[in-house]
């Protein structure tokens, strides 16, 4: 191979009679379509299961491949891959396999253990040239292996909501230890750091490498809106504990912030940044936005209505004449209009002049330097190189 | 007449014999309570499948070489412009490799280059680099260990840098492309050279 490459060589020299240091090489870069193949799938994806000493168990395999012909290698991968074994090492262009699981008496490492179940495309490097592609997919059979003695993890969820209505609580227990658990579980809600109600579950017993996931509703009838924290917590003998935030909305459309300057003369945009307090969408948002000299309305405008989603920040504009402004601060009266509602806020705003003859004459200083330091540095090139004739 | 009487005598066996078979019915089944209700269970069970595509899968320059004189050419599929080949007379392209997830579970992708630059292309400085981006505008990309959307040399980061975690399965945010540079030196390998892209999805 290396012979006749370089007999090509030789004669792509003298053929196109190349010196040596100008000699350019033919590289050849082909995606061959020969080395890849478009897909491939392993189902099922995930298999979780409970350690059992000495457990045997078998499970079926199914692999999709974009290409009939395409030889495929299966393999295992994790610390625990030494547990599995296959009915076969090889599939072509896709099938069916068995992983055998063969675990033994005892695993000293509790938690959850992930052992890959592998397949990847097999490449024929004597096939095509240039960059190819190939695939590898993975599945995970995910191993529990129990904590010794007593061992639990909580998750908790909630949901926002308006003042008023309900909060739904979903709590998951998850038992990981050897042993069962007698619990009491208990949520307690907290507005900032000050605890507001406690709800309580029934008394339940959960068996060792089981879950349960538990519902609980809290009625917000009383409930100031605002933010809250809910903290769910089960006792047997280590307290565990797990937080979910969530948020009681009012129908109220805050507004945030908006433009502090613009400038004289001509239409300019004014925008005002807005924040809605409600759990649900309000449609037909808008503004109207007057600006005041003492108690008179120099000009008003109103902004395109927007629809706000349940708790979105977004901005809205309107556009307006400045040029009968005088330079200064003026007030500026924003009025939300939403659902039959408002929000009113006013703010100082700055009307302030374009400083375009400023900028005009930074230009002219900032030309004039350059100028002045090129008409410098020929002039000293001159004296140097007089100074080095000499 | 008669025959008023023949229609008026089989109506009435009519009656008989369905009032007959009302009284079997009601004695088979026993008892009626006017009301029937029960409930069925449909039971299914959807598979999860990890399942990844190479929706483009070539990336076609054809054969070519570097401009007499120059000291290297570069090839860039990022690169949209004129400039996509520089120094050399490859044919240009500004396809990507595209790797869409196909499955319906989220998976975390790794990619492992067959080569670095100078076992794939050799001579003096070449660079062998890729470019992973999102091809959707909302990120299929969760997370990455890696930058996105800048170029870096094919392995840089180790086998099994996590290029996406998760990349999701919604249709709308569920590909990547993976653009590459190659920088030939005039003193490059020559000949057909020859590499694998591995894609690993597995799912999480």
């Amino acid at each position: 191979m290396k012979k006749t490459g370089n007999f090509w060589l030789l004669n792509f020299r003298k053929k196109f009679k190349m010196k040596k240091e100008v000699l350019v090489f033919i590289f050849v870069i082909v995606l061959c379509s020969g080395i890849v193949n478009a897909s491939l799938g392993i189902s099922p994806a995930k298999i979780e299961i409970n350690f059992q000493p000495s457990l045997k168990q078998e499970y079926s395999y199914s692999v999709n491949s974009g290409n009939p012909e395409q030889k495929l290698e299966i393999y295992a991968k994790g610390e625990f891959a030494d547990y599995v074994s296959f009915d076969k090492e090889e599939l072509i262009g896709g099938g069916g396999f068995i992983v055998s699981l063969n675990l033994p008496k005892n695993i000293e490492k509790p938690g959850k253990h992930a052992i890959i179940i592998g397949v990847k495309e097999k490449v024929d490097e004597e096939l095509g040239g240039g960059i190819g592609v190939s695939i590898a997919v993975q599945a995970v059979i995910y191993l529990n292996v129990p904590y010794p003695g007593r061992y639990a993890e909580i998750t908790l969820a909630s949901n926002n909501a308006n003042a008023g209505e309900s909060v739904n609580f979903k709590l998951e227990i998850i038992n990981n230890g050897k042993e069962d658990l007698d619990l009491s579980p208990i949520i307690e809600i907290f507005s900032d750091e000050t605890k507001i109600e406690t709800l309580y579950f029934n008394d339940r017993i959960v068996k060792s490498q089981t879950k349960i996931k538990l519902k609980k509703s809290l009625d917000t009838l009383n409930y100031n809106p605002g933010e809250y924290t809910a903290i769910a917590m089960i006792d047997y003998g280590k307290i565990v504990k797990a937080e979910s935030k969530f948020k009681l909305g009012e129908l109220f459309v805050n507004i945030l912030n908006y433009s502090e300057k613009i400038f004289i003369g001509g239409i300019q945009k004014f925008e005002i940044q807005i924040e809605s307090s409600w759990n649900n969408g309000i449609n037909d948002v808008y503004a109207n936005v007057s600006f005041l000299n003492d108690s008179k309305i120099l000009t008003s405008f109103k902004t395109p209505p927007a629809n706000l989603e349940p708790w979105q920040k977004t901005n809205i504009q309107g556009f307006f004449d400045s040029s009968n402004f005088e330079k200064g601060s003026y007030k500026s009266d924003i009025t939300l209009y939403y659902s039959g509602e408002t929000s009113n806020k006013i703010v100082d705003v700055k009307f302030i002049k374009k400083n375009s003859k400023r900028i005009l004459v930074l230009v002219l200083i900032v030309l004039f330097l350059i100028l002045l330091l090129i008409f410098l540095i020929k002039r000293y090139h001159k004296i140097l190189g007089g100074f080095l004739k000499k | 007449m008669k025959k008023v009487n023949l229609f008026l005598i089989i109506t009435v066996v009519a009656v008989l014999v369905a009032f007959l078979n009302l009284s079997v019915f009601i004695y088979k089944i026993g008892k009626i309570t006017g009301h029937a209700a029960d409930t069925g269970v449909a039971n299914l069970t959807v598979e999860a499948e990890v399942n990844v595509n190479f929706t483009t899968d070539s990336i076609e320059w054809g054969s070519g070489k570097v401009t007499a004189g120059q000291t290297s050419a570069t090839l860039n599929t990022a690169d949209n412009s004129a400039t996509n080949i520089t120094n050399g007379n490859w044919t240009g392209n500004t396809a990507g490799l595209v790797l869409r997830n196909i499955g319906n579970v989220n998976v975390s992708l790794t990619l492992q280059a067959g080569k670095a630059a100078a076992a794939f292309v050799g001579g003096t400085s070449p660079d062998y680099e890729w470019n992973i981006s999102d091809t959707n505008l909302s990120g299929s990309c969760k997370e990455s260990n890696v930058a996105l959307g800048e170029f870096f040399d094919v392995n840089s980061t180790g086998p099994s840098a996590i290029i996406c975690n998760p990349l999701g399965f919604d249709n709308a945010i569920d590909s990547i492309r993976i653009d590459i540079k190659l920088v030939i030196p005039y003193d490059s390998t020559t000949g057909v050279l020859t590499d694998t892209i591995t894609a690993t999805a597995t799912a999480v």
